[in-house]
């Protein structure tokens, strides 16, 4: 109802509750022989978003196996605080002590798209990255027994036809919609955009028949192409995900826009870099533990890691190119 | 099949399935704690365990989930969730006039039957319903919201007009935050918290509760006197249930019906359920809905617990979920790497029996553990007013918090329970309030994505069959009773039905 | 009971208000969509009719004035919201214990109740009870 459908809401919570393993937790652990200053308690991740979406997904199976990974064996527990799309959650994390026992994870969403629309406190310059976790990409699908087979025939018809081609996405202003105004930028091509409030309602205008196509994640959709109802035309990422390998890329077929969404950990700014390190090492190390590769799995997750810098540079990037698809789609000035 | 059967009848499952359920009703009854939490809560525990029990418990938190709101919502008017808020327009008067044990007495069994009712369906029948439930475009979606609005005369008691201007100010504030389809903010004010909107839960619990206590306050309700309403221990004869056949059966249908119908959350389906039951009771019925009388807590209970086997459909044959529970309980299946969908009765069909096995027993244990926890909960109502209130308060604003760990959802409590006393000060019905908001969003979206869709054609509303038939009922329903009223109040007629205005 | 009409006239300032609000709503830049002001706006004339419309019953009606005046005991009422707003407020400054505490024995004195017993042991069992329910369980921190 007021709540959203989380985009990712099909996706549920994996792994192991914090309350499963806080009692193995501080009281096993072994302090290394080096005098590590950091972490010395327990560390919160605030998830910008209500239990049960991927954001929150991925955390809670990092944070399960992490204490292994960090030093002291201290826990991290997950605190979600939802709301205004995300914006609360990573403002908080932004006004948070630099002292590393308040992080965050956050998405394409609130860090590269809201702060043009909704004047947040914080952007990409001003966080302090950790790394990236998660990256899905996202696709366009069409029914089964739409005329089109492949992507050139769509676009023939699409370019012959602006302004009647309807597709459904999970919600207005977020990256699948602006990846498709940076789309009709580049080709010059119309189309209807029907904002819904998720993925699964997307999914379902489409099966419906009251929109001609949706543009969703990966694995949005992927129940239903399994099943053959529906057929993904082309992929909007940056690679191909599992299951879409034969599925073209926007840029393989010469159109110059590649976003993904996705999930990664951040700071507060002027969090000191031992502390980013630490954390990055211990990250690191978690998002590689087999358990967390066979959850990420099983939720149809791929693990995309990069490393600060980069991580950095692709929030900056994509915080970039948003304002410019932003502005000339006329949602801001 | 035996198989399902075996995998359901073991005791690690039976054990889960009852805790599941045990906890759902839990969940549900504390007000500020829904069952959507609780399932969140607990997958993580099931990732460790096999298939069925797993399921079996979150499953059994889904269908307890339904019916714990009612306790609260009939013993201190607090609808635990969304799901019981139509349940205190009947149930709280029935505890208020000494019946409590009664109201609860019936909303544990038309939770029973409303369950079955929708299970027995689900099964039979699962794979044709999905493809009606997708048939709803916006322009449906609209038709039934706006008809959802309608019963607004139904559930204002004698006050139709204030109904009206508070159902309307319902939507309003539901237009507060980012607008659905352009992401702009509205009405802000500059609050980052009101980019979401006014939170559901916490303005749900300040208008009917906190609302509540203040005005028992001020109706310097004193110590163990006054108004004491004593428990009684009723028994409900089997005939008497049977009686009501026809209301059980009805309200079990509308729950099923809108929980195919993914995107529909089961406040809709027990307001819904309840205007319906009382436009088929007999007239001079009919004045007594909302005084206290079984057909409005049997038309709320059962509606809300056949949702569960409805919206179960649409999640199970298409993948998709058709509420916020089920999106969680989705996550909960694919982690046990089950991907509903419509391979799924091919590939799992085993696993598919053997969850509605676990469902039509969940919801037995839901039966039993209603009619015992009956006997000890409705002594809370004995509990002495002075002392009762300040726990009471206190648990509603604690609850508010632990939503979204908000400070601001506390203040929306307190706001909406000052609200809500100042209007019921003057007469002004509270449940349309909640209407509004409820069907607000839905209203208008889907206006919005029918103009997107058929580019400005609005004719489209009533040229779809479904949309047109749910948009001319709502317009009829709507200014028939109103014009009635408004006429005999001119001409001065007192005794008037149901819709009469007042004062 | 004409002192209603006051109900009503509060409304419509609000609505005053409201409009003014809707009108600084950006317009929308595709032509065949509703854009975010066209709901509100809607919904805000709704009220003002609806309002007017009661009132104007109010104006003419025939019918006798029913019911008594409204009681309404402002101290009690005032007490309470205060008692009500400091707990609010106190959370983001004082652990939530305290506070609750305070809130509970505040709330029972002012109901009324007078054993010493009573008063602090209900205050302090209902604060283990939240601290281990909502803490320990569910993890809510209320910081």
């Amino acid at each position: 109802m007021k709540s959203l459908f989380k985009k990712l809401a099909i996706v549920g919570v994996a792994a192991m509750f914090i309350g499963g393993c806080s009692s193995e937790g501080a009281s096993d652990s072994e302090k290394g022989g080096e005098e590590v200053s950091f972490p010395k308690r327990d560390i919160e991740i605030i998830v910008p978003y209500a239990p049960g979406g991927t954001t929150d997904t991925a955390s809670r199976a990092l944070t399960s196996v992490v204490s292994e990974y960090l030093p002291g064996g201290y826990n991290v527990t997950v605190v979600n605080k939802e709301g205004g799309a995300g914006v609360i959650g990573t403002t908080e994390v932004f006004n948070a002590k630099a002292d590393g026992y308040k992080i965050g994870m956050t998405t394409v969403g609130p860090m590269t798209i809201k702060p043009h629309t909704d004047n947040t406190s914080y952007s990409p310059d001003t966080i302090e990255p950790i790394m990236q976790v998660v990256a899905t990409p996202n696709v366009l699908v069409v029914k089964k027994d739409a005329p089109w087979q492949t992507y050139e025939e769509w676009f023939e018809y699409v370019k012959a036809n602006p302004g009647e081609f309807t597709y459904s996405t999970t919600g207005a202003g977020l990256t699948q919609h602006i990846t498709m105004e940076a789309f009709s930028a580049e080709t010059g091509v119309k189309l209807k955009h029907v904002p819904y409030e998720g993925g699964a309602p997307a999914v379902s205008a489409l099966l419906g028949g009251h929109v001609d196509g949706a543009v969703v994640q990966t694995l949005e959709a992927y129940p239903q192409i399994e099943a053959g109802e529906l057929r993904a035309l082309v992929n909007t990422g940056s690679f191909k995900s599992k299951g879409y390998e034969d599925v073209p890329l926007l840029s393989e077929v010469g159109v110059n826009v590649a976003s993904d969404v996705w999930t990664g950990l951040i700071a507060p700014p002027e969090t000191p870099k031992e502390v980013i390190d630490v954390l990055h090492e211990s990250f690191k190390q978690a998002l590689e533990d087999p358990k967390v590769i066979e959850t990420f799995e099983k939720l149809g997750v791929e693990p995309l890691y990069a490393g600060p810098e980069e991580f950095g540079e692709i929030m900056k990037r994509d915080y970039d190119l948003n304002e410019e698809v932003l502005k000339s789609a006329g949602i801001i000035q | 099949m035996i198989e399902a059967f075996a995998q359901v009848f073991e005791l690690q499952t039976l054990l889960l399935v009852f805790l599941g359920v045990f906890l759902g009703v839990l969940f549900s009854a504390i007000p500020g704690l829904t069952a959507t939490m609780g399932i969140a809560l607990l997958i993580p525990y099931t990732f460790s365990l096999p298939q069925v029990p797993a399921l079996g418990m979150l499953l059994g938190i889904y269908i307890g989930g339904m019916y714990g709101g009612a306790i609260t919502a009939i013993l201190i008017r607090t609808p635990g969730t969304p799901s019981a808020a139509a349940t205190l327009l009947d149930g709280y008067p029935m505890a208020a006039k000494g019946q409590a044990g009664k109201a609860l007495n019936f909303a544990t069994i038309a939770s029973f039957v409303g369950g079955i009712i929708s299970c027995v369906i689900l099964i039979l029948v699962a794979p044709q319903l999905a493809s009606f439930g997708l048939k709803f475009g916006p322009a449906e979606f609209f038709a039934l919201a706006v008809f959802g609005l309608s019963i607004v005369g139904t559930i204002s008691g004698k006050h139709a007009i204030k109904g009206m201007v508070i159902a309307a100010l319902g939507l309003l504030i539901a237009t507060v935050g980012m607008d659905p389809i352009g992401g702009v903010p509205r009405f802000t004010f500059g609050s980052i918290n009101l980019t979401s909107g006014v939170s559901f839960i916490p303005a749900l619990i300040g208008l009917f509760a906190v609302s509540q206590v203040i005005k028992e306050v001020e109706e310097k309700v004193k110590g163990s006197q006054q108004k004491k309403i004593k428990f009684q221990r009723e028994r409900i004869s089997l005939k008497e249930h049977f009686s009501y056949w026809k209301d059980y059966l009805r309200s079990s249908l509308i729950g099923t019906f809108i929980g195919i119908i993914p995107g529909t959350g089961t406040s809709i389906a027990t307001f819904l359920s309840y205007n319906e039951s009382k436009r088929f009771a007999k007239k001079e019925r009919k004045k007594e809905y909302g005084t206290g009388i079984p057909e409005g807590v049997i038309a709320s209970e059962s509606s809300n617990n056949a949702v569960t086997g409805g919206a179960l459909v649409p999640l199970l044959t298409l993948g998709i979920p058709g509420d916020v529970v089920t999106a969680v309980i989705l996550g909960g299946l694919m982690i046990q790497g089950v991907t509903p969908g419509p391979l799924l009765f091919q590939n799992n069909g085993t696993l598919v029996n053997s969850l509605f096995i676990t469902l039509i027993i969940a919801n037995i244990f839901m039966l039993l553990i209603g009619l015992f926890a009956v006997r000890f909960v409705g002594k809370i109502v004995d509990v002495p007013k002075n002392i009762l209130l300040p726990i009471v308060v206190t648990l509603c604003f604690i609850g508010s918090y632990s939503l979204s760990n908000n400070l601001f959802d506390v203040w929306i409590a307190l706001v909406f329970g000052v609200i809500g006393f100042l209007l019921e000060k003057f007469n002004y019905p509270l449940a349309p309030l909640i209407l509004g908001i409820i069907l607000g969003p839905i209203i208008e979206s889907n206006l919005r994505r029918t103009v997107i869709e058929s580019s400005g054609d609005l004719s489209v509303l009533f040229t779809r069959p479904i949309s047109g038939i749910f948009l001319t009922i709502a317009i009829v329903s709507f200014v028939f009773p109103l014009l009635k009223s408004l006429w005999n109040r001119f001409k001065g007629n007192e005794e008037e039905d149901d819709s009469s205005l007042s004062a | 009971m004409k002192g209603e009409g006051i109900v009503n006239v509060v409304m419509l300032i609000f609505c005053g208000f409201m409009l003014y609000a809707v009108e600084r709503l950006p317009v929308p830049a595709a032509t065949d969509e509703l854009g975010p002001a066209f709901y509100p706006r809607l919904i805000v004339y709704a009220i003002i009719v609806f309002n007017v419309l009661q009132l104007i019953v109010l104006v003419f009606t025939k019918a006798k004035n029913k019911g008594g005046n409204i009681e309404f005991h402002f101290g009690r009422f005032l007490i309470m919201v205060v008692i009500m707003t400091a707990y609010v407020f106190s959370l983001s400054h004082i652990d939530y214990k305290i506070g609750t505490f305070l809130l509970i024995l505040s709330l029972m004195v002012l109901l009324g109740v007078k054993s010493y017993k009573l008063l602090l042991s209900v205050s302090v069992l209902a604060v283990g009870a939240i601290y281990l329910f909502f803490e320990l369980l569910l993890n809510v921190h209320i910081s």
